[in-house]
């Protein structure tokens, strides 16, 4: 096994206690917004898709414990990870202006396959402050359907713009020598911090 | 030296509670029962059955307040939220109660009460699962049917490291208050403070997972060897073996028989 590896699987249980405490830090400091995959989204980064993707998975069977109607939303969360580790390739986590649209990729996945899978199991109506949204548009005249992609898409994009800005500082801030040690770590690397050190 | 207590870990390490001792699986498989049995019958009489049936089995099980407070709060959270969306929302024929532009139609209350009912059923017994079963217990069946113990490393030291993580960030949250960060104040004061807390959490849980490679690496763990057990669970009494067995058969019966109902 290379080195690179074996510190993946030292980095998944710590995406996964940052996808809770972030949670957690959200409640202290009283904010309106979730921000519940900055582990998953920084492991795929940094690890690669399949880590992000374990990340989010065991972090949704932890989370369904205290609340098991999360477990329908599993796959989002994989993939999330998924996503992550792709467009960390592509470079996408290299600027902050592609990562800020990037929360639109992770937005549709999140909202729009999120909404499809509402709608399936809860009817649209889902337990939580969406639900009731969705619910006032219904009445309003627009289908379940429309109703719960509306909501889930634009409350999922309010969400995931913090979320991947967030990412992208953390990522910014990792040394270098740690950076080599991770799978996809080099892509982070940058160029001038080699030449300012000859 | 304490050879009593070295010597206990020679044997399974029983509580002394029927259910609590219970192999992990045999309590899957009895809570894959109950879980089934609400989605099969779809009647909400059946479903407040299985609930108040849920709180017996904690209280026989000695953890009545724990499984409670976490499924009582479950139930009021999503359980009735789950009620009054559908309530309220749901269109029909008979009309009850007209507020605004809300019509409550009898139609949305059925509904509803269905299928909330149905929900925290049916989530019961994944909240009573957890509650009953030890984490490394699970974890050492699924080891022993073959699993890597690579998979049991991180699941295990993910409940840990939630609870380490937890500790660090306030740690964090106090030293940057200390030095003048505002985490009260208005909206923008405090997203902004998020990144301060989150981002030393982060940057020392990743130099703490390097140091605990090296730690992990220098006990053998990624050795391709069988590795060894602290702890054991006991081999399948005949009494659960039998229960097992009749509850299962009893299941497929009663499956059998609605389906031709």
């Amino acid at each position: 096994m290379k080195q690179s590896h074996k510190l993946t699987i030292f980095l998944i249980p710590i995406g996964v206690a940052v996808n809770f405490i972030c949670g957690q830090i959200i409640l202290l400091l009283k904010l309106p917004i979730y921000l519940d995959s900055i582990g998953t989204i920084a492991v795929g980064a940094l690890c690669g898709g399949i880590p992000g993707a374990i990340v989010g998975a065991i972090s949704n069977i932890l989370n369904s414990i205290t609340n098991p109607t999360n477990m329908a939303y599993i796959i989002l969360n994989v993939l999330f990870g998924l996503l992550a580790g792709f467009l960390a390739k592509r470079g996408v986590f290299n600027s902050l202006w592609k990562t800020t649209l990037s929360a639109l990729a992770f937005a549709i996945v999140g909202g729009g396959l999120g909404s499809r899978i509402t709608y399936w199991f809860f009817g649209g109506l889902g337990a939580g402050t969406t639900g009731a949204i969705t619910g006032i548009l219904m009445q309003m005249g627009f289908s379940a359907n429309t109703g719960v992609f509306i909501t889930e898409f634009f409350a999922d994009i309010l969400d995931k713009i913090p979320t991947v800005i967030i990412v992208f500082l953390i990522l910014q801030r990792i040394p270098a020598k740690t950076l080599v040690k991770l799978p996809q770590g080099k892509l982070f690397i940058k160029e001038k911090a080699d030449t300012k050190g000859i | 030296m304490d050879y009593e207590f070295a010597y206990s870990f020679k044997k399974p390490q029983l509580t002394n509670n029927w259910i609590l001792d219970m192999n992990p699986l045999s309590k899957l498989n009895l809570l894959i029962i109950l879980f089934i049995i609400p989605i099969t019958v779809q009647s909400w009489k059946w479903n407040v059955m299985i609930i108040i049936f849920y709180f017996l089995v904690a209280l026989v099980a000695g953890c009545f307040k724990r499984f409670t407070r976490l499924y009582l709060r479950f139930g009021l959270m999503v359980g009735l939220l789950l009620f009054v969306l559908r309530a309220l929302f749901i269109p029909g024929e008979n009309l009850l109660y007209k507020l605004w532009f809300i019509n409550i139609t009898q139609e949305g209350v059925d509904s509803g009460l269905q299928f909330s009912t149905l929900v925290v059923a049916i989530c019961g017994a994944i909240i009573l699962y957890s509650i009953v079963t030890r984490a490394k217990d699970f974890m050492y069946m699924i080891e022993k049917l073959g699993a890597s113990r690579v998979i049991s490393y991180v699941i295990l030291s993910s409940f840990q490291s939630i609870i380490d993580l937890g500790e660090m960030s306030k740690v964090i949250l106090d030293s940057q208050r200390a030095r003048g960060i505002e985490t009260e104040g208005n909206i923008r004061q405090r997203i902004k403070a998020f990144i301060p807390i989150l981002g030393p959490l982060f940057l020392g849980a990743i130099s703490n997972a390097e140091e605990k490679a090296i730690a992990m690496d220098a006990r053998a763990f990624s050795m391709p060897i069988k590795n060894t057990h602290l702890c054991h669970l006991r081999s399948l009494p005949v009494g659960e073996k039998a229960i097992l067995i009749a509850a299962n058969i009893a299941f497929i019966g009663f499956v059998v028989w609605r389906l031709m109902a």
